[in-house]
């Protein structure tokens, strides 16, 4: 198999990867309303590993590009699962102002202190929590 | 809806997308917030979640459109089927029991904590000691 033949392989099976990743987050998003960007960057993370190309950005510059490419994508299928919400009368737009500018004013906060603490600890504290909120979901 | 319950929404908002702009949790804290604090159905509680991660991601995306961090190929090759599978998603949890879907949520909720405790250990073993 020439080297042409291998690298249009390699592109069709990342293309297959990528679409099937998409169909599980876009599920995941709507059916839960969150979640796919967990499967997103989980899927964009072993793409790069499999078919990563060699002599690309530094490991922490692809990590950053992971995350903003998942943010995007969410941000698209988010869209389309919030117009369905809306139409099916799931989207109490009366509640949303007051979470709006706090939300976006800590969103801001959260990428400040990223950048003057390690969040290891505090990550470790929240799985726990996150542990304890879902068996509440479940057993609720 | 009186001024204290009005200051923990704001607090609650202010929280959770602090954490997450950390990295730290995912867009599902405000749910847990909604269906467990506040005692909103499942489903409305979803929606609201959506629509305020639409609008704190929004300026996200802007910014990274700017720094040159989004591509357009892997974009669309994971939109394109994610669209059509978040419609279908949609579709089928509204008619879906709603304590189904707190379910179905309570398990990615645990199944992202674990990964989480999981990732961090991962991350303390992989780092060099002062000694190294």
């Amino acid at each position: 198999m020439s080297s042409g033949e291998k690298s249009a392989k390699k592109g069709l099976l990342k293309g297959i990867f990528l679409g099937v990743a998409g169909a599980l987050s876009g599920f995941v998003n709507g059916f839960l309303g969150t979640g796919g960007g967990i499967v997103t960057v989980f899927a964009l993370g072993l793409c790069d590993k499999f078919f990563g190309s060699p002599g690309g950005p530094g490991e922490s510059e692809r990590t950053r590009d992971r995350f903003a490419q998942t943010v995007a994508i969410m941000l698209v299928t988010s869209a389309v699962s919030a117009v369905f919400y809306g139409a099916g009368g799931n989207i109490p737009f009366r509640e949303l102002p007051v979470y709006l500018l706090p939300g976006i004013a800590g969103g801001a906060l959260g990428a400040f202190l990223l950048q003057k603490i390690n969040p290891v600890w505090l990550k470790r504290i929240f799985a726990a929590l996150v542990i304890y909120a879902g068996v509440t979901m479940i057993r609720k | 809806m009186t001024v204290t319950d009005v200051f923990f929404d704001i607090l609650a908002a202010l929280a959770t997308s602090t954490l997450a702009g950390m990295g730290v949790g995912g867009g599902g804290l405000l749910v847990i917030y909604l269906v467990l604090v506040k005692n909103m159905e499942q489903l409305p509680a979803q929606g609201l979640n959506l629509l305020f991660f639409i609008c704190c991601a929004a300026v996200s995306v802007a910014i990274n459109i700017k720094n040159k961090r989004i591509h357009l190929r892997p974009m669309l090759e994971i939109c394109v089927p994610g669209v059509a599978f978040a419609v279908l998603g949609s579709f089928i949890a509204r008619g879906c029991d709603p304590g189904i879907i707190r379910r179905c949520f309570g398990a990615l909720l645990i199944v992202s904590g674990v990964a989480g405790l999981i990732g961090t250990e991962g991350k303390r073993k992989s780092r060099p000691s002062a000694r190294d």
